[in-house]
């Protein structure tokens, strides 16, 4: 699979406790350091044998932040010289115009222009859109020497994983295609991370901002790791699929440091979440798995949807264990999701949440 | 990139059949140090859709057994022409031993759909053949090794091989391991047409280099 293939959209991650800017109030975040660009810290815990849905929610240092000249095709003309932006595999996420949150592959570079796959021209890039460059996370610099997570001495039967959600998977109840551990090393083999589908190095290996990631505790004992990121300072959006044929899950997350409330979260915007008029078949549902959970392959703990009202009951969001009002339910910084898709029509679009803070 | 995404999803969803799949995935190695496996070694991890146990795999045909690398295989599928493996069962995957840290093992980096004939409780096995790769060779022997262990489960999770079964963990088998079953690929009496003889001495050909790589 190519990277293109792999990495088909925008991105940010997630959390079990936050440390963040003063901005942040709640509960979970304590101050870090706040500057022209805000920085935190998440901590994201695994609890013992148990799996850990999340997804990151912070990003790393941008090379380089400009503003389009001009465009044509997959290529924009930047305000400004680049400077060189290293060899990792990158992507431009727009911060201001039509594309407000989307990020893109880079396939290419030049001290003026930056090259996309897509055609940035017919999805509405203008002149003085604004964009910045970031590197993507990868497994070595998201989880450095393990990151804190157990690292496994016994290759054939590794103390964690990390699974890798594939975004263009087709179909409901999807498991994750992609499964890495972190090897201790031996005289042969160095230290690091490795594809446990034929034990190949993978310290490189790309995480996809679109979708969450399951980390797996196999010990007896709770395990942690921190990651430090730029504080996502404009939205973010998630790429949501439906296909015409039959339901389609798409296996995301909250992308940003803080928790996000059902009402406020955008997701009648593009019909990312289509409202339902019937409430014992609904049309789209979010499956919101718990920070924090205990064992492995654990499934959702909560079940929302959206109902479009009737002249008993208004149109709003709705907890599917007892029908409940759920508008005020919130989904937790960084907390990983599934928005199923019912059938109807093939559809792409983007699930963009408004910011939760403001900085 | 909306269009990009929406297009490869649109490929994936013909290739399958336009049917939401669930799945299940496997990683690790399933069989490790296990005897009489070699490197290149060829395995199939293959379902018993109807668990009506694994001796009811007949023997391999090499007249109509071919496989093809990472091609799945679902439900009647399987049945090439006449061949004996029988409509209940479904190979999901392929996979080639090799040695790594020190070892040989057969991978186990599956990803099983569920559906088409594959639920959740249904037996699986792997099938390793000593010298067939995608074609079955005549008089080849095969081995099918399986575990109580080894049922697919629910839909949506994640399993790995390690030395003890438990939550998320298939047994691995080991040096220990003996086979359920040990079969021979049928030999044929055909009379080859001259037009495939030149076509069946390359097996031939093919199977000796395999068995000099076998046996080296």
């Amino acid at each position: 699979m190519s990277i293109t293939q792999k990495l088909s959209k925008r991105g940010a991650i997630l959390a079990a406790s936050l440390v963040l800017g003063a901005a942040f109030t709640a509960s979970s975040l304590s101050a870090q350091s706040v500057s022209t660009t805000p920085v935190g810290a998440v901590t994201t815990t695994v609890k013992a044998n148990s799996d850990e849905r999340a997804g990151i929610v912070l990003q790393r240092a941008s090379l380089f932040t400009s503003k389009v000249s001009s465009v044509a095709s997959g290529t924009i003309t930047v305000s400004g010289t680049i400077s060189s932006l290293g060899s990792q595999t990158k992507y431009v996420k727009f911060t201001s115009g039509a594309q407000l949150g989307q990020w893109f592959t880079l396939t290419a570079s030049s001290s003026s222009t930056l090259t996309v796959a897509e055609n940035l021209a017919t999805l509405g890039v203008v002149a003085n859109d604004t964009f910045e460059v970031r590197p993507f996370w990868t497994l070595a610099t998201l989880l450095p020497a393990g990151g804190g997570l157990p690292v496994s001495t016994d290759p054939f039967s590794p103390a964690s994983f990390v699974f890798f959600n594939d975004p263009s998977a087709v179909g409901i109840n999807l498991s994750a295609p992609a499964s890495y551990f972190y090897y201790a090393g031996d005289p042969d083999f160095p230290a690091g991370w490795v594809n446990s589908d034929g034990y190949v190095p993978a310290d490189n290996a790309i995480i996809n901002p679109d979708v969450s990631i399951i980390f797996r505790n196999g010990t007896s004992q709770n395990k942690s790791f921190v990651t430090v990121g730029e504080v996502p300072a404009v939205k973010t959006g998630i790429t949501v699929v439906a296909k015409a044929a039959a339901s389609q899950d798409n296996v995301i997350y909250n992308p940003y440091p803080a928790p996000i409330v059902l009402k406020n979260a955008g997701f009648l915007s593009n019909n990312a979440v289509r409202p339902s008029s019937d409430p014992f078949s609904p049309t789209d549902q979010l499956f919101v798995y718990n920070v924090g959970a205990t064992g492995v392959n654990g499934a959702a703990a909560k079940v929302y949807f959206y109902y479009a009202g009737d002249p008993d009951f208004p149109a709003g969001w709705v907890d599917a264990d007892g029908y409940v009002d759920a508008s005020n339910a919130t989904i937790p910084a960084g907390a990983a999701f599934i928005l199923r898709k019912g059938s109807g029509s093939n559809s792409v679009v983007e699930w963009t949440p408004p910011l939760p803070y403001s900085l | 990139m909306k269009n990009l995404k929406l297009a490869l999803t649109s490929i994936l969803a013909l290739a399958s059949g336009l049917v939401a799949n669930a799945s299940v995935t496997t990683s690790g190695s399933a069989l490790l140090k296990v005897p009489n496996i070699a490197v290149g070694d060829v395995s199939y991890l293959i379902i018993d859709e109807t668990n009506t146990g694994f001796a009811n795999l007949g023997s391999v045909n090499p007249n109509t057994s071919s496989f093809v690398a990472g091609t799945i295989y679902s439900g009647t599928s399987i049945a090439i022409n006449s061949d004996s493996f029988g409509s209940n069962f479904t190979i999901a995957g392929t996979k080639t031993a090799a040695s790594s840290f020190g070892s040989i093992s057969v991978g186990a980096g599956y990803t099983i759909s569920v559906g088409n004939g594959v639920d959740s409780g249904d037996n699986f096995a792997i099938i390793v053949f000593e010298n067939s790769s995608t074609t079955a060779i005549s008089g080849d022997t095969y081995r099918i090794y399986t575990d109580a262990s080894w049922v697919v489960p629910a839909d949506g999770t994640n399993w790995s091989f390690g030395p003890t079964a438990g939550a998320g963990v298939f047994q691995q088998l080991g040096t220990t391991a003996t086979p359920a079953f040990t079969k021979t690929v049928a030999s044929t009496t055909a009379v080859p047409e001259a037009s495939t003889s030149a076509a069946l001495a390359g097996v031939a050909v093919l199977g000796l280099a395999a068995l000099r790589r076998r046996r080296a």
